[in-house]
């Protein structure tokens, strides 16, 4: 592992370690709701994982530029930025926001039969009945 | 050469690590509206602008007030209050 | 002291259930690093994952559709199948918090504010009466502008919905302007039933599921009848991410009806 290779995947040795806290953070939060945050900055982390492997360096956006007699202009593939990942990003953007509304509805129903919203007093409730 | 891309993730691993770890739920909430705008911008940087579009609009607007709302809901932004001990000294 | 469930990971987290967890998770952020050499490198222009299909839709994208926003293109009308599944995947989320919290009554188990009554001042009233117009009008510029500028369907659903959600919070749970829970639902079904039924229309005219060129328009040019129906795709999305974002709101607040 040269530190030229390095260099050239910094951005997916950090999006692992932001990957690997959201993973812990699930795990050993003891309270529900940030276990659904932590679950958020998963989903964020392989969104910016796929983006990062989207970039083209100098490249434009994938928006076609209008020319002076407002007709637009045709581009060569390589100076501009993959679109593939971006609308497939752009669907799981939505999905994760669907399902945090969902989770969270899920932690009202819970907090309003059991009472609270750590996991002790859940478990030791659920136990009881 | 400046790259902006490494120093958005380094401040989206800094929030969330600062989500992980504060007391407060408010504060965490307010913490991850800034991780969303981060992100939000290393998108825009990194050329992804429909992206960025989406990211802004559903991490700051949307997601912070349905986080806020179940905080509101569930109570746990109320602190118990310690009762006093008969017969005691007033703390 | 908490008793011993079986089949779960301990009582709340011990720290050797910590100890252990981040040793795991450690090994897997080591193994997600050593497997990285085989990514190219970031900003490869010349790398497999930037060429063969993502050329094609770079260099055909505006001739073949008419839509510059290659993103758009590429969602709306390459990729139109997995737009309505995520639609599909939006409307259920709605309809299903629907079903968790919609249909019991609030019960009061913590001391709350009264939500019916407005909450702010006079600034806040003027303030949001001034800035909704604006909201819905840049959302339909959005909504509209997608095909050649960043925006889309998704971008502007979202606006339209943040509109709504602005009237409740500063005027009280009690106020909808028109946006009300049922109305809502109704505008969700409208939204993707538009976009099924610009999807259907074409197989009566002989061509497949989704296939623009079949809309029966008074257009001629191929790119622009696909254009016409990447719009109308863009709508349905937007009238579906709108509802559903307003009826999941509602249920979060306990709203009744």
């Amino acid at each position: 592992m040269t530190i030229n290779m390095v260099y050239g995947h910094l951005e997916y040795y950090l999006v692992a370690i932001l990957l690997v806290m959201g993973l812990y953070g699930m795990i050993a939060s003891t309270n529900l709701m940030r276990k659904v945050m932590a679950m958020n900055i998963m989903q964020v982390a392989v969104i910016v994982f796929f983006i990062s492997l989207a970039s083209k360096q100098g490249a434009m956006a994938p928006v076609l530029p209008l020319d002076e007699n407002h007709h637009v202009k045709s581009v060569l593939a390589h100076e501009v930025v993959n679109p593939l990942p971006h609308a497939l990003m752009l669907t799981a953007i939505v999905v994760s926001v669907a399902t945090t509304g969902l989770a969270l509805a899920l932690l009202i129903r819970i907090n309003r039969h059991f009472g609270s919203l750590e996991e002790s007093v859940i478990l030791e409730k659920m136990v009881k009945e | 050469m400046l790259r902006l891309d490494i120093l958005f993730i380094v401040l989206m691993i800094a929030c969330a690590w600062g989500i992980l770890n504060v007391k407060s739920h408010i504060s965490a909430v307010v913490i991850f509206g800034a991780f969303s705008f981060f992100s939000c911008t290393f998108f825009v940087v990194t050329g992804a602008l429909d992206v960025a579009f989406t990211e802004a609009a559903v991490g700051a607007v949307i997601t912070t007030v349905y986080f806020m709302l179940a905080i509101y809901k569930t109570g746990e932004n109320v602190v118990p209050v310690r009762r006093k001990v008969r017969g005691g000294p007033n703390p | 002291m908490t008793e011993r469930i079986p089949g779960v990971l301990g009582e709340g987290v011990s720290t050797r259930t910590r100890w252990a967890s981040l040793v795991l998770l450690g090994l897997f952020g080591a193994l997600m690093i050593a497997a990285s050499p085989g990514l190219p490198r970031v900003g490869d222009a010349n790398s497999v994952p930037a060429n063969h299909v993502a050329d094609y839709y770079i260099e055909k994208g505006y001739e073949q559709t008419g839509v510059p926003n290659i993103v758009t293109a590429v969602l709306a009308d390459y990729r139109g199948y997995d737009t309505m599944g995520e639609t599909t995947v939006i409307f259920v989320a709605g309809l299903s918090c629907l079903l968790i919290l919609g249909t019991q009554r609030t019960l009061r188990r913590v001391e709350e504010l009264d939500l019916d009554s407005p909450f702010g001042s006079v600034v806040l009233d003027l303030g949001c009466r001034l800035l909704v117009p604006f909201i819905l009008l840049f959302a339909l510029y959005v909504v509209f502008h997608g095909h050649s500028s960043p925006g889309g369907g998704f971008q502007g659903g979202t606006f339209l919905a943040a509109a709504a959600i602005l009237i409740r919070l500063v005027r009280g749970k009690g106020e909808s302007w028109g946006f009300s829970r049922r109305q809502a639902l109704i505008v969700a079904s409208i939204g993707g039933s538009l976009y099924v039924w610009i999807g259907i229309i074409p197989m009566f005219y002989g061509k497949q599921f989704l296939d623009y060129s079949g809309l029966p328009l008074a257009v001629t040019d191929i790119p622009h009848l696909r254009a016409y129906g990447t719009l109308g795709i863009e709508l349905g999305v937007a009238l579906t991410v709108m509802g559903v974002l307003i009826i999941i709101f509602d249920c979060l607040l306990g709203k009744e009806e």
